[in-house]
Parts: structure tokens; C-alpha cells; sequence
């Protein structure tokens, strides 16, 4: 009896398994981008940022920015990155594609800021972007007491 | 002897004096000689010329990350600041000039700078006229017509870029200065409630310079309008006849139509009131004008709409077309006004426009008038909580509507959904905030606050707040 149901589960999970791996094959994923911000890392000297991108219509979409304290504000910069666990969750946002992709403007925090889109669509993998926001006094005082400079986009 | 001699001097100059009296009641024509200047005096003193010729648009960039865009200069004189600059740039004999290319000028927008965008190319020489330059400089001649200007705000050397579509000249001059323009850039960048807009090209990856916002920080407030004109009462109207025609109305013949409208006939000029409000001017030609001239005509324009009725403050001129009648040649100027800040356009499609003047050189054919004022209801807030819809949002929410009207006209079958997303994005012109009139009722019009899409072949109106069309013309 035990043998028939352990195979019965073993089978259930291979036919599972076989059908995500399909639809994941079926998954186009250049439909899936993030727009902006362009580079993987750059730095901002606005507060609010736009996250844009293209997904199929009716994809439901969450961005959830993440950010570090750093009260100096020089603690941290684009070559030197906080450790993932150092990263707390800020905001979160879920929007669904229209056909236009989709886009939200997102408020960040001074210094290094993490944001992830998730696709929530299997084989989609979530897109992630640092971004170091700056005010142009803080510049300044990065320059003066530090010789790391972020990098302008 | 010399008190006779005396007497004898003062009646012969009480004679000279009734025989001059004489020839002015009778030698000079009762009627007016149309409204055309004297020969080579063209005297507007009273009335600031370069005040009609005003950006629609003002795009504010404060760096590579963040622009603004105004459709107004309300409260922060931008444009008005900067005539005395343009005055040494179209005056000077020491300006440097470059050529620069469109993909050079696009960059130019991550500097810190501001770019006012005219409804209508403007003639350069026009502009310089209008600012008071007798000779303008050679710039006329490299530049001949312009559809924005662009002020560079950063460190460094000033200078301007004049723009005529993808035809860029950048110019340089020593003695330009820009500092309240740069104060109240700052000012304006430090404030809290700024609708942030992004060039399509960066945000939607197509390869179009608008900018559109995807969140507006604020709504617009409801506004109420009513007639400029009373047609209720006639001696309003008779009153402005006697402006018209500067004649007492007992000079002038009257006629009211069964449908209320009012006709007044004086020699050979024409005015109708009708009574939706709507003010209509005929006068013929005295003599052929075979040869048009923009800058009399606008000169001519100018000094009418400012010798007759009230212009409101905020009046632009929107549209420059040449036309020919019988042989004259002539402009056609279209002038449209702001209320609160913002272009108002008309749903009515009878009256075409505000004000309409058909022009040559120095007389004046025909003039439409059609002008509301803003009234002070209790209401004229912004509506509850209500959040206003982004350029974004409401091409999102009619983008099926945009994608049928584009197949159609340009006979497009089914493609690629993306390709066919790009092509649409590339056919839109222009996007803008604006008033939509219904031209309903004569008093207590409520204004509809409008997103204006312009494609090459269609001119949409979209309400903000629920995004339905609300015209498409």
C-alpha cells in the first residue's frame, strides 16, 4: 500500500515538475525588463525616481525598496555596497502592466537605496537596481572626507 | 489808434480760427478711414508688442534626474525676465554662434536650464522688432524662425540655444546674465509639491523627446467662467458698437435678428453680437494689398486688440496662417488666453477660436472674438480628494481607442503588438494640460480640466480625472 502511494506522490511530483519546467520554457523573457533606471548601479540626485519597464499586459508587479541606515550618510557608497543583510525594507509597491509596461515613482533615502522588481511570473527572475542618492551639499562633504566618489549616471 | 488795431488783429484771428473750425466739421470725412495707421507711423506706445508673443510651455531642468514642465509663468516671471537678455543676444555685435546638432541638444537637457517652447515658430526678426531692436543683428538671418529657446543655468559661460525643429544655434554673448532666472529655478526646484516629468525616450525606450509626468503632485482647482459680453442687456452691446465705430450709437444703424443677434452697420463695417456672446467684425479692403508683410500685420493686430474692448492679461498668440482673398494676400492670427494658469480651448466647434484676426498689412478684414471671464463661485477649489490622472495614465487608459484611430488613418494590419506600441508612442506630438470650455451656458461655466493629446492626425481630449474623451477633433 505504501509503495503504491509513494509512487503515486513520486509520479505526481515529476508530472509537476515537468509542467513548470515547460511553462517556464514558454516564458518569454526579453517581454520582462526594467527601463529605468538603465544601469545597474548609479547614482541619483533626485528624491523621487521613476522605476519603468515592460511586462505582458495584466502582470502583476511588486517594487519594494530597501535602504540602509546610515545616519553620516558616507558610511556607505557605490564601491563600497552594504552587506544584504544590512538592507531594511522602506516601501513596497504593487502595480499591474498596462500596455504601456508599467512605471511608478518611487521616493528614495539619502544614500544607498536597493530596489527590487519582482515579476512574480515563474522563470522571470526579479530585477534588481542600486541606487546612491546624494544632495549636491552632501557631495561635497563625500569629497572632502572621502576619496570615493559616486558615479553619475 | 492801437486799441483799434488791437480789435482789428483779434477778429481777423477769430476768423481764421472759425474758418479752421469750419473745414473740420465739413472738409473731414464723417466717416473713419477704416483701421489703418497713417503712412509710416505705426504708433503702439501704449501697448507692449512683445506681450502677445509668449511661451506655451516651459520645461525646467534642474539636473539629468529631475524636469518640470509649466504651462504658465504665473507669479514667477521666467519669460519676462529674460527680454533684456534676448535684446543683447538679437542686438549685439558680439555674439559667437554655433550649429549644434539634435543629438548634441538633447543632452543639453541633463544640464541644469530652462526651454521655453512656443505654440508657433516664431519669425526671429518678428521677435527682435517686438523687443524694440530697430536693426537686428545677423541671428535673424542664421535662425530665421524660431519654436523654442533654451537658457543654459549652470556654471560656466551662458548661453542660448535657438531652436527651429531639429535646427539648433547655439549662442554665446559676454554681457548675458541670468541670475534671477537661476534664484527662482532654485526656488522653485526646493519646493515640495513639483510634478516630475520624464522624457519618453529615457522612460518608455522609444525614441521621442516629450516629456510626460507619471504622477501629478497636485490637482487643478475648478473654475467657473461666464460671457465677457452681457448680451442680456443692450446697452452693453450698444456701448460696445460705439467703441467699434468710436461713432455715438445714434450714428450707427441697428438691427436685431428674431434669434437675438444684433447687427451694427457703419459705411461699409459690419458687427455682429451674437447672443451666445460671440462678436464678429467686417470691414473690406480700402485698396489691393498684393503683397503681405508679417510684421505690419502683427503690428496692426497688436494695435487693434489694444485700441478696442479689453484683452484678458494672459493672451498668446497661438497661430500664424497666410491667406489670400481676391487677389490680397494677408495673415490669419489666431490669439488664445489662460485662465488660472492654463490654455483653455473651446468645445464649441462654430466659434473656432477666441480671437481670430484676418490681416493685410495694415488693415484689418475680419475679427472674431469669443472671450469668457473667470468668476468667483464659492466652489473654485480643487475637486475633494480627488487625484488627478497622469499623462501616463490616461494614455495607458485609451490606449485602444489611440491604437483603432492610428490603424485606420495610416492602414495598418495586424503587426507586432510591440512594433505597433513604438509606432503610436513616435505618432504623438505633443501632451499638455488645459481648460476644455462646453460653451454651455453664458454664466456659470463650469470648466473641464483636460489632457491634450496631439498625434499627427488627431487632437484628443481626455478629462483628468476619469479619463474619458471628452472631445476629438
Amino acid at each position: 500500500m505504501w509503495r503504491k502511494i509513494v509512487a503515486l506522490l513520486f509520479a505526481l511530483i515529476t508530472i509537476t515538475n515537468i509542467s513548470t519546467i515547460a511553462l517556464a520554457d514558454n516564458v518569454d523573457s526579453s517581454k520582462y525588463q526594467v527601463i529605468l533606471p538603465k544601469e545597474e548601479a548609479s547614482a541619483y540626485k533626485n528624491k523621487v525616481i521613476l522605476i519603468s519597464g515592460q511586462a505582458p499586459v495584466g502582470t502583476k508587479i511588486s517594487i519594494e525598496l530597501y535602504g540602509v541606515v546610515d545616519l553620516t550618510g558616507n558610511k556607505y557608497s557605490l564601491i563600497n555596497l552594504p552587506n544584504k543583510d544590512d538592507y531594511t525594507l522602506i516601501s513596497t509597491a504593487d502595480i499591474e502592466s498596462g500596455p504601456l509596461g508599467f512605471a511608478k515613482e518611487v521616493e528614495l533615502i539619502r544614500g544607498i537605496n536597493k530596489i527590487i522588481v519582482n515579476f512574480n511570473v515563474e522563470g522571470i527572475d526579479s530585477v534588481e537596481r542600486i541606487v546612491y542618492y546624494y544632495e549636491a551639499q552632501q557631495i561635497f562633504e563625500t569629497l572632502r572626507n572621502s576619496s570615493v566618489i559616486p558615479t553619475a549616471n | 489808434m492801437t486799441i483799434e488795431r488791437f480789435k482789428t488783429i483779434l477778429l481777423l484771428s477769430l476768423v481764421i480760427i472759425s474758418l479752421l473750425l469750419t473745414r473740420q466739421i465739413w472738409i473731414k470725412s464723417p466717416y473713419r478711414t477704416g483701421l489703418a495707421f497713417e503712412d509710416g507711423k505705426l504708433d503702439t506706445d501704449d501697448y507692449i508688442r512683445i506681450d502677445i508673443i509668449k511661451p506655451h510651455k516651459y520645461l525646467l531642468n534642474f539636473n539629468e534626474d529631475s524636469h518640470t514642465i509649466f504651462h504658465s509663468d504665473m507669479n514667477n516671471n521666467l519669460w519676462t525676465s529674460v527680454h533684456s537678455s534676448l535684446v543683447d543676444i538679437l542686438s549685439s555685435n558680439n555674439v559667437k554662434t554655433e550649429e549644434i546638432s539634435n543629438e548634441e541638444f538633447i543632452t543639453y537637457h541633463d544640464n541644469r536650464s530652462i526651454v521655453f517652447y512656443f505654440p508657433e515658430q516664431y519669425n526671429t526678426y518678428i521677435l527682435a522688432r517686438f523687443l524694440d531692436i530697430p536693426q537686428p543683428n545677423d541671428i535673424t538671418e542664421k535662425i530665421q524662425k524660431v519654436d523654442s529657446i533654451y537658457i543654459y543655468l549652470g556654471k560656466g559661460e551662458p548661453y542660448l540655444v535657438f531652436s527651429d525643429k531639429d535646427f539648433h544655434l547655439k549662442i554665446y554673448e559676454s554681457n548675458l546674465d541670468f541670475e534671477y532666472i537661476k534664484t527662482r529655478v532654485g526656488q522653485i526646484e526646493k519646493s515640495n509639491n513639483i510634478t516630475y516629468y520624464y522624457p519618453m525616450r529615457d522612460s518608455l525606450n522609444v525614441n521621442n523627446d516629450i516629456y510626460i509626468p507619471y504622477k501629478m503632485s497636485r490637482a487643478i482647482p475648478t473654475v467657473y467662467v461666464k460671457n465677457d459680453i452681457n448680451t442680456d442687456n443692450i446697452e452693453d452691446i450698444r456701448k460696445i458698437a460705439e467703441v467699434f465705430f468710436q461713432k455715438d450709437i445714434d450714428y450707427i444703424r441697428e438691427i436685431v435678428e428674431n434669434n437675438g443677434t444684433v447687427l451694427y452697420l457703419y459705411g461699409d463695417e459690419v458687427l455682429k453680437v451674437s447672443q451666445n456672446g460671440f462678436l464678429e467684425y467686417y470691414s473690406p479692403l480700402e485698396e489691393q494689398v498684393p503683397e503681405r508683410n508679417l510684421y505690419v500685420s502683427l503690428v496692426t493686430a497688436s494695435e487693434f486688440l489694444s485700441s478696442n474692448m479689453e484683452i484678458p492679461e494672459d493672451l498668446y498668440l497661438d497661430d500664424i496662417q497666410e491667406i489670400e482673398s481676391g487677389g490680397n494676400l494677408g495673415y490669419r492670427f489666431t490669439f488664445k488666453y489662460r485662465i488660472g494658469g492654463l490654455p483653455v480651448i473651446l468645445k464649441n466647434e462654430e466659434i473656432e477660436d477666441f480671437i481670430q484676426l484676418e490681416v493685410f498689412n495694415k488693415y484689418i478684414r475680419s475679427y472674431k472674438r469669443f472671450i469668457r471671464e473667470e468668476m468667483s463661485v464659492k466652489s473654485n477649489n480643487v475637486i475633494g480628494n480627488t487625484e488627478m490622472l497622469s499623462a501616463y495614465e490616461i494614455i495607458s487608459m485609451n490606449y485602444d481607442l489611440i491604437k483603432n484611430d492610428y490603424m485606420v488613418e495610416n492602414n495598418v494590419q495586424a503587426i507586432d503588438e510591440d512594433k505597433l506600441k513604438e509606432e503610436l508612442l513616435l505618432n504623438i506630438e505633443d501632451i499638455s494640460i488645459a481648460y476644455l470650455d462646453p460653451c454651455e451656458n453664458k454664466v456659470r461655466e463650469k470648466l473641464i480640466g483636460v489632457w491634450i493629446l496631439k498625434t499627427k492626425n488627431n487632437v484628443y481630449a481626455f478629462d483628468v480625472y476619469d479619463g474619458s474623451l471628452v472631445i476629438k477633433k
